[in-house]
């Protein structure tokens, strides 16, 4: 793995910026979005400085998952009808590798180290880890009944499975794949993101159309938060909470500390997949009927931007990434 | 009537009993179907506009419905078919000024209508003579667990619900095109 030669690199750019005047250039990095589009499939890579879509990269298998490791350059795509994950390297936006996994992968995630991609399985019940390199199977463990949404920890240690159909998240000691605690959540939680200091987790839960707040220390639900129709998934940005409510049509944006519901967002129709930018000035929303990604300004909490991506987009995990400008 | 849109989903196996409530496939898929209409927007629109009246559509015997075209509004439809089985739906999203509205189905028999979590737009568009209505839905499969037998994956579900919108459309411009 390169993740150590990634990090000094990270720290040499950090470094070689401190030092330059402010009116030189930073050396530069631009984001994109890698939105799967399970109807058309592909993936759509958007250039989210300019907003235009720049390609669409075949990826059979009804893709609909996403997980990047930025440092590595790498984003992983589940494809629950093809049982396989596709490794793309973001920067020749190229599918590189394929890796077989279970009976319907669906939910995925992967911690900035870069290593081992976690994959849930959606029939079997159970969280894969996949190893990038050997690019195989390195372990699994059960969990409830249809993981959907995973996320984990910066560290790397801690792995959370929304098992929406037991109504509960499993939190996973990630080094040694196995269940450290069960929390029973609103019902049918589908997508789970961790707050940035990794102390909170958030789940959409489809049939209550709520949010449960987790305090994942103490393994509890803290707090819920009224959401629209049929929640699918949580972003943050700027302190705020942003939920996408798929029948609605809406984005729900809450106050992360207090909780309090502050703004109802009017956005494409089905909404899903939704994910931060680097600055956390906005997230992306991916809406799947309607087969755009809107951006929303998370200060104004207004939609700003707009663009067109392949049928049927899902977005399902954090699909922002920044690539280096050469 | 036609005689061939007397069931809405053609044959289908029987042997099917969804093992856990809402659990669906794994590929939401789309159906977009549309047709011109050499009859004015608003004409078109007064015939299929009310949520409390499917009668338009073919397949249908018996609209019982509550709450008119207000979001939140259900409806049971009956269909001519053997056994006289029911479709119940909500009105999710309802726009007059735009003639378009949005309903989601409640409850179906997968033998009936092969599919779940199903969602539904109706849209009349147009100026003048002539309009469009595109009729538009986004659903999972009606069996919900892996390997699905054939006449109940997902392209027996997409091949259903096209069937139901295409022979419902054309229905539907015949009708208003004959001035009835």
């Amino acid at each position: 793995m390169s993740r150590g030669i990634g990090s000094s690199v990270a720290r040499g750019i950090a470094l070689a910026a401190a030092l330059l005047p402010a009116s030189a250039p930073a050396a530069e990095a631009r984001e994109f979005a890698f939105v799967p589009a399970q109807v058309a499939n592909r993936v759509s890579v958007i250039d989210l400085a300019t907003m235009t879509r720049v390609s669409d990269i075949p990826v059979d298998g009804k893709p609909a998952g996403i997980a990047i490791a930025t440092q590595a350059g790498r984003a992983y795509v589940t494809s629950p009808e093809g049982r396989c994950v596709s490794i793309l390297d973001t920067a020749s936006r190229s599918v590189v590798g394929k890796v077989p996994v279970g009976g319907g992968p669906l939910g995925i995630a992967v911690p900035p180290s870069g290593s081992p991609v976690y994959v849930a399985d959606w029939y079997e019940h159970r969280v894969y880890a996949i190893d990038p390199v050997t690019r195989a199977i390195s372990g699994f463990v059960a969990v409830g009944q249809s993981p959907s949404g995973l996320a984990i920890t910066d560290d790397g240690h801690t792995l959370l499975s929304a098992d929406r159909d037991d109504d509960q998240v499993s939190i996973l000691d990630a080094d040694t794949l196995t269940v450290r605690a069960v929390v029973k959540v609103g019902t049918r939680p589908f997508g789970v993101t961790l707050s940035a200091d990794g102390r909170r987790a958030y789940t959409a839960n489809v049939g209550s159309h709520d949010v449960s707040v987790i305090d994942v220390a103490s393994a509890r639900v803290i707090g819920t938060v009224p959401v629209g129709e049929r929640p699918y998934a949580v972003a943050f940005a700027s302190g705020r909470g942003f939920v996408t409510n798929q029948y609605a049509g809406t984005v729900t944006a809450f106050d992360e500390q207090t909780l309090a519901v502050l703004a109802t967002i009017p956005v494409g129709d089905y909404p899903e997949g939704i994910d931060t930018s680097g600055d956390g000035r906005s997230v992306y929303v991916v809406n799947w009927e309607s087969n755009t990604v809107q951006q929303i300004d998370a200060a104004t909490l207004r939609v700003t931007r707009m663009v067109d991506t392949a049928d049927g987009p899902r977005g399902f995990g954090r699909f922002v990434t920044s690539i280096p400008v050469k | 009537m036609s005689k061939r849109s007397f069931v809405w989903a053609g044959a289908m196996a029987l042997a099917v009993v969804p093992s856990l409530v809402q659990a669906h496939g794994p590929s939401r898929l789309k159906v977009t179907e549309s047709i011109e209409i050499a009859a004015p927007a608003d004409k078109v629109w007064a015939k299929i506009g009310k949520f409390d009246d499917a009668a338009w559509i073919p397949a249908v015997a018996k609209t019982d419905a509550k709450g008119g075209s207000e979001v939140g509004a259900t409806r049971v439809l009956t269909l001519k078919a053997e056994g006289a089985p029911t479709v119940a739906e909500e009105l999710t999203k309802y726009d007059a000024a735009a003639r378009t509205y949005t309903y989601k189905i409640t409850m179906v028999e997968p033998k009936v209508l092969p599919v779940s979590n199903y969602s539904s737009t109706i849209t009349v568009s147009g100026d003048g003579a002539t309009s469009k209505v595109e009729w538009r839905a986004g659903f999972y499969r009606g069996y919900p667990n892996n390997d699905p037998p054939p006449e109940l994956n997902d392209d027996a579900s997409q091949a259903a619900v096209t069937k139901l919108y295409q022979s419902s459309l054309a229905e539907l411009k015949k009708a208003l095109e004959s001035g009835k």
